[in-house]
């Protein structure tokens, strides 16, 4: 919700002139690093659920006692897949914190504009409150805090995200605005959606020892529903988008009806590989099929389903900022 | 905003305990007509002095139990599945019951992990100590090497998987022990549940035990913490490397109700030590997979199946499809449900057993023979103790042989049946093809009854 919530403040703050100064190149590159930089970060904390690798180091911010930059390659390459995945994820993730110093940096002394001086800095904020949640993690050994920092990664890169819309000047160089205004609306709710949808799969993925039965089938109803509610949001957006002339609102509105439908199957997929045919006898040829746990396939498609739903919000706030921008054009 | 996330990140860390087996509790009451919630107390503070938590299990130690412990599980490598999830520098893994099984099982075996009321059969229930697809005889506990079979090749048609990824991870000639330790774990868990239900039967039905149990419960506070040279910890060990098990020393025997606790844990024990003996060996007869005498016992096989004796029919229906006409439930089901005066298929009357953490009894499908699919394993000797022992907590009964049974079926007609309920497969697979309009047979092979 914070996110929407800068959204709100940036476009409220956003002065329309279109012969105001142009994002400095170099501002623009980083910003899209940080962007890019993110998203396989997400994937390799997703190995990490995926493989319960969260405890393969146990201390924290070093590595076995090691500064974190220090450790020896050869142990961290050679070493057990747990130990491979957690520490290259802290590695990665402390890249993605350098580059998000660097950001900060580049956003004085290369940018004048305020929103983009606070946006490097919600940025560099958040990837600081991630790591020390990652760390509160591992000290406390605690499902719970690996939940919520599993939700916050996907928030910090649809942040990095609306970060880079608002470098990208679209407002100076797109000469269509937006045609309809619930496009917009429609955009913002889907990202909405889609975030809420992703709170609920975190409970399933990170479920505690003791959770109940109910509790779980509550929450598998639960995003089912929103899965439901999630792929009609993202076709209204897609059936709004058709009749936007601005491709640079099209597409991404059409890539996000695809992706949700690729994040079902994947959703369908996940089950499957986690617990078989939830009704063997309806599919003969399939019901011989036996579960691998921790098999690659099945790591693969489960770690995959994670990631698309960053994915998913990501393209959503995309739309929606890009909506947001050009719709006062 | 800080000080909701420091209280919300407090309540992470509390250690998970056993749940108390409530629905035998429930069945109990229904038998005795009364309350048993203080001999329920008293029994599982007992099964906690004596079998610890998730985190820190301990085992009751005897001097008179010492050479059957050693025969059914290893004490020190329980460590290796309890606790949370984690791993060292080693590749050595932690917490393994937790991170592979608890989804289903659930934290003390009793088959209600998170996901249970999805999976269909329901996860196994360890604890009364029933396990369907084993090589020992109907009533015996499986051998050790039966449950790491399953839990490496996991069962077919079932939600339970193959962990053969785990033990594939093996590094250089060190025998990757993390099966073997959810095999250990597993049988902790069976012989903690077995030892706690029957004790709380004992304790419901007899007054002076239960008056035995009552004092247990108010000496309690007394009385030294447990009985073991280490103490709990609520700590969490900042490396593996430090991970002891808690070393036991003789159990004090005080109280009647302590008495028989020892006696119930004995002979559960036995129960387990002594599996390796009722292990049944079938040999394959000669004539298996001679072409022309394989098919005359197919054909024999088929009037044994249509048969009285074996009445195969009744349940998995003529033609093998699973459809017959009895309609009943496992013995997870009846248990705390018929057990307790109650219809499995009545919802409303079913309300009280699921308040207490029951399963929706659901009826069991006979197996439809014709996919081929054998969740108790695809050998011809699995098959054969099926027939011949019967699936354990199921309505599958054990065939009546001779010559204990003048009626019965000799040995060579059990392999018959065997030969042709594996044929079945086969058989329906060539009437698709042929009902699609063409033969999956080669050229030159002839057609097979």
């Amino acid at each position: 919700m914070s996110v929407a919530a800068t959204v709100l403040e940036a476009h409220s703050s956003f002065e329309v002139e279109p012969g105001a100064t142009p994002t400095h190149p170099w501002v623009k590159r980083i910003a899209r690093l940080l962007a890019i930089s993110t998203f396989p970060l997400i994937w390799l904390g997703g190995l990490v659920t995926t493989y319960d690798a969260g405890m393969a180091v146990p201390d924290w911010p070093g590595t076995y006692g090691y500064n974190l930059f220090v450790y020896p390659w050869q142990a961290w390459l050679y070493g057990p897949f747990d130990l491979f995945v957690e520490h290259g994820h802290r590695l990665l993730a402390s890249f993605v914190g350098l580059v998000a110093i660097v950001f900060v940096i580049s956003a004085y002394r290369l940018d004048t504009r305020p929103l983009i001086r606070r946006l490097a800095w919600l940025c560099l904020g958040t990837v600081i409150f991630q790591g020390i949640l990652g760390g509160a993690r591992v000290l406390m050994d605690a499902r719970t805090v690996a939940m919520i920092h599993g939700c916050l990664g996907p928030a910090f890169f649809a942040l990095c995200v609306v970060t880079v819309v608002h470098c990208s000047d679209i407002r100076r160089w797109s000469e269509v605005g937006v045609w309809s205004r619930w496009f917009v609306r429609f955009a913002v709710a889907t990202t909405i959606v889609s975030y809420l949808q992703l709170t609920i799969g975190a409970q399933l993925r990170h479920i505690l020892p003791g959770a109940s039965p109910k509790f779980f089938m509550t929450m598998v109803h639960l995003h089912l529903t929103f899965a439901a509610m999630v792929l009609l949001s993202a076709t209204i957006l897609a059936a709004a988008g058709l009749r936007e002339p601005n491709r640079y609102l099209r597409r991404p509105a059409l890539m996000l009806v695809g992706l949700v439908i690729v994040q079902i199957v994947l959703g369908i997929g996940t089950w499957i590989v986690n617990y078989a045919l939830p009704w063997a006898d309806l599919a003969p040829d399939l019901s011989a099929y036996i579960v691998q746990a921790k098999g690659y396939w099945e790591s693969l498609i489960i770690t995959m389903h994670q990631a698309t739903g960053s994915l998913i919000i990501a393209v959503a706030i995309l739309t929606a900022t890009r909506g947001w921008l050009l719709s006062t054009k | 905003m800080f000080g909701g996330i420091a209280l919300l990140l407090s309540g992470c860390s509390q250690e998970p305990q056993f749940e108390s087996n409530r629905v035998f509790r429930f069945r109990v009451e229904a038998e005795t007509d009364q309350d048993q919630s203080k001999a329920a107390e008293a029994v599982d503070g007992l099964i906690a002095d004596w079998f610890g938590t998730p985190d820190q299990p301990r085992w009751p130690q005897l001097s008179e139990t010492s050479s059957a412990t050693a025969s059914v599980l290893q004490v020190e490598r329980l460590v290796r599945s309890a606790g949370p999830q984690r791993s060292d520098r080693e590749d050595m893994h932690y917490g393994l019951y937790r991170e592979l099984c608890n989804h289903c099982h659930g934290l003390s075996g009793d088959g209600r992990g998170p996901v249970a009321m999805f999976l269909d059969p329901y996860p196994r229930d360890f604890r009364p100590g029933w396990f369907k697809y084993k090589s020992t005889k109907r009533g015996s506990r499986p051998t050790r090497e039966d449950l790491y079979r399953v839990i490496k090749h996991g069962i077919p048609g079932t939600s339970m998987p193959s962990f053969a990824a785990i033990e594939s991870h093996e590094q250089d000639e060190k025998r990757n022990d993390d099966l073997d330790a959810i095999v250990d774990y597993v049988i902790y868990l069976s012989i903690r549940g077995e030892v706690e239900r029957l004790l709380l039967y004992e304790v419901a039905h007899d007054e002076g035990l239960l008056e035995g149990a009552r004092a247990r419960l108010s000496d309690k506070a007394n009385r030294p913490p447990n009985t073991f040279s280490g103490e709990p910890t609520t700590e969490r060990p900042a490396s593996t490397a430090n991970l002891k098990p808690q070393v036991a020393q003789e159990l004090a025997i005080e109280s009647t109700f302590e008495i028989k606790a020892k006696e119930i844990f004995i002979d559960v024990l036995a129960k387990w030590s002594s599996s390796d003996s009722q292990v049944v060996a079938p040999a394959l007869p000669a004539w298996w997979g001679e072409t022309a005498e394989h098919e005359a016992a197919v054909r024999s096989g088929k009037d044994i199946y249509l048969g009285a004796t074996a009445a195969c029919a009744n349940c998995h229906g003529k033609s093998g499809g699973g459809n017959g006409l009895v309609r009943d439930y496992d013995d997870w089901a009846k248990d705390a449900t018929v057990r307790a005066g109650l219809e499995p298929g009545d919802r409303a009357a079913l309300k009280p057993y699921l308040a207490v953490g029951g399963l929706k009894p659901v009826p069991i499908s006979p197996r439809d023979l014709r996919m081929g699919i054998y969740r108790g394993g695809d050998r011809p000797e699995d098959i054969y103790r099926r027939i011949v022992h019967g699936i354990e907590g199921t309505p599958m009964p054990a065939v009546a042989l001779k010559p204990d049974n003048p009626q019965g079926l000799t040995e060579d007609e059990v392999w018959q049946l065997v030969a042709y309920v594996m044929n079945m497969k086969q058989q329906t697979q060539r009437m698709s093809a042929s009902a699609i309009g063409f033969s999956l047979q080669k050229p030159n092979q002839e057609s097979q009854p």
